[in-house]
């Protein structure tokens, strides 16, 4: 299983992509924003893309719309992992496309969980 | 909330900050024990400044109807320890990612803080956080500020939240 990771911090792209690793999911593409998010979805397309909301360039949501945006891309599941955490940022979230929700702080267990059920559905 | 904070809050403390601090003592145990696998066990508060003198202090501002910032104020070696722990990895990795790793916390910390302000119908938006890393630096609040010390132990060592709210009392 291919796992893109989208975040601007390389720290939490790490921490998300050992924590990943530890699962069993070796696989995982890395970008540090949006735009490099989409050139990476060119190159192939994920089992699962995890991207954060809080980024340059293109924020969280919007990258997720640009996704959908895409017929090869409708269906592939997003997790957003974010502190974006009231009940109008899911909101906003969930209207842009994402399939689930993560809020930091995180477990380990809580990723496994999500990543998971989305695979399931998917 | 422990009770220290709340011996705190029966004090003649400012009451926004009383219940900002209540909020940090929370998430900053809730994050420490997610994140990196770590019980940090809180002290007493302390309604004063300047922020305590630390070789890694990572900075969130936060604005809206409160405004002000929250910083993570910790030694190098607790940075690396921390640092160590979010990443799973070596030390020789973590090395490399003190600086965003202190980040990050700070960043959990000031996102669940403005999730729990929201919830007491508070309008916040954060900042990006701004780590400053080095051995001989002081900060100063130049406004008529309320300000608040959080101290918290992990292990054998000392590390601070320090708040700095402006405006509101």
């Amino acid at each position: 299983m291919r796992v893109l990771v989208v975040d601007d911090s390389s720290t939490m792209r790490r921490i998300i992509v050992n924590t990943l690793k530890k699962l069993g999911h070796e696989d995982t593409v890395e970008a540090g924003d949006g735009k490099e998010a989409l050139r990476a979805l060119a190159a192939g397309v994920p089992d699962v893309i995890v991207t954060d909301w809080n980024m340059p360039e293109m924020n969280g949501p919007q990258f997720v719309e640009a996704v959908r945006s895409q017929p090869a891309l409708a269906k592939t599941p997003v997790l957003m992992v974010t502190t974006q955490a009231a009940k109008e940022d899911v909101i906003i979230a969930l209207q842009a496309g994402v399939n689930d929700y993560l809020i930091k702080p995180f477990t380990p267990e809580a990723l496994k969980e999500k990543i998971q059920s989305l695979t399931r559905k998917s | 909330m422990s009770t220290a904070a709340t011996k705190a809050v029966a004090t003649d403390a400012p009451p926004m900050v009383e219940v900002m601090v209540a909020a940090l003592v929370d998430v900053t145990k809730d994050i420490f024990a997610t994140m990196v696998d770590r019980t940090v066990e809180f002290g007493e508060p302390s309604y004063r400044g300047p922020q305590p003198t630390a070789n890694v202090v990572a900075a969130v501002g936060f604005a809206g109807t409160l405004s002000g910032y929250v910083s993570l104020c910790v030694s190098k070696d607790a940075a690396l320890e921390i640092a160590q722990a979010l990443l799973g990895s070596s030390a020789e990795e973590a090395d490399a990612h003190v600086r965003d790793a202190a980040g990050e916390m700070a960043n959990m910390i000031a996102g669940s803080v403005r999730t729990q302000m929201t919830d007491k119908g508070e309008t916040l938006g954060i900042s990006t956080p701004i780590v400053t890393v080095g051995t001989d630096f002081s900060t100063a609040a130049l406004r008529d500020v309320s300000q608040a010390v959080c101290p918290f132990k992990m292990g054998a060592h000392s590390l601070f939240v320090y708040l700095v709210l402006q405006g509101r009392k």
